[in-house]
């Protein structure tokens, strides 16, 4: 795999703060995230599912020029409080890198972004960083 | 080799233990669930095999974040006591739906890092022909005895 040309997009938006929004964790999204998963029960959820929230098109003037699918590449997760049904998580992120590669199936574009979650109380529930790969 | 069940300290815990395996068979229902849980309800690669197939992909898979979820289920079931800090993976391939996977940790380090008593754990979903799908390391802090 190598590096290739420059992959044109808004690199203004690098290491920029852009507020994702805030989300409300309802019951019933706790709920179906157990299901799903097959894990515990209850109105309680790990700080993991913070990561349903991360967003991996924005910022809106990223303006990728690179056409195709995303993928996830990678993923981290530093997770801090609990969550409960009824918390609102503001989300804060940031685009940290944009680049571009080929291998065997051609070229590819990755973002790299981080998100930090806090609750209506402030505190962190969780860090998520989080790589996506464009193929065509 | 630690209890599974029960509560883990950081002096039993030996390079070479085991975490697992956690056993997964992911359906459509649940999938759709998981989907439903992050807003996602109309028609995507992850519940409509035309979608699928319209973006590469021949077959149903999961989400990566449902990967995600599995690996961090194989911690926190580890023991109650212990902590997660981190868990970082990268995604080689798709998980695709009805297919036997098993979540597996090793632990591959133990010291005391700024006064935590921290455990690294090479983690990944394998399927039944040993194909390594998702593969990643976790940082756990457990208590002393």
């Amino acid at each position: 795999m190598t590096q290739q040309d420059e992959l044109l997009f808004n690199k203004s938006v690098l290491d920029e703060e852009y507020n994702l929004g805030n989300f409300e964790v309802t019951g019933e999204m706790i709920r179906d995230f157990h299901e799903g998963t097959g894990s515990g029960d209850g109105s309680e959820a790990p700080a993991l599912i913070a990561t349903l929230f991360a967003n991996f098109e924005g910022p809106d003037d990223l303006n990728l020029d690179f056409e195709g699918f995303d993928y996830m590449a990678g993923q981290y997760l530093e997770p801090g409080t609990s969550v409960r049904a009824g918390d609102v998580l503001t989300c804060v992120a940031r685009v940290k890198s944009v680049y571009k590669k080929t291998g065997r199936s051609g070229p590819m574009a990755f973002v790299v972004r981080e998100h930090t979650f806090t609750n209506q109380h402030g505190e962190t529930v969780a860090r998520v960083g989080m790589s996506t790969v464009r193929r065509k | 080799m630690s209890e599974q069940s029960g509560a883990v300290y950081f002096d039993q815990v030996d390079v070479g233990d085991e975490l697992g395996p956690l056993t997964k068979k992911p359906t459509l229902e649940q999938v759709e669930a998981f989907c439903r849980a992050y807003g996602l309800e109309e028609k995507s690669r992850f519940t409509d095999l035309e979608t699928a197939k319209s973006e590469g992909v021949d077959q149903l898979i999961i989400p990566g974040i449902m990967s995600m979820a599995y690996l961090s289920q194989l911690i926190t079931d580890w023991a109650p006591n212990i902590r997660l800090k981190k868990l970082d993976i990268i995604f080689r391939a798709p998980v695709k739906h009805e297919e036997e996977i098993q979540c597996v940790g090793v632990v591959t380090d133990k010291e005391v890092r700024e006064g935590e008593n921290c455990i690294d754990v090479d983690v990944y979903i394998e399927n039944t022909e040993g194909r390594r799908a998702v593969t990643g390391q976790a940082l756990v802090v457990a208590p002393s005895e």
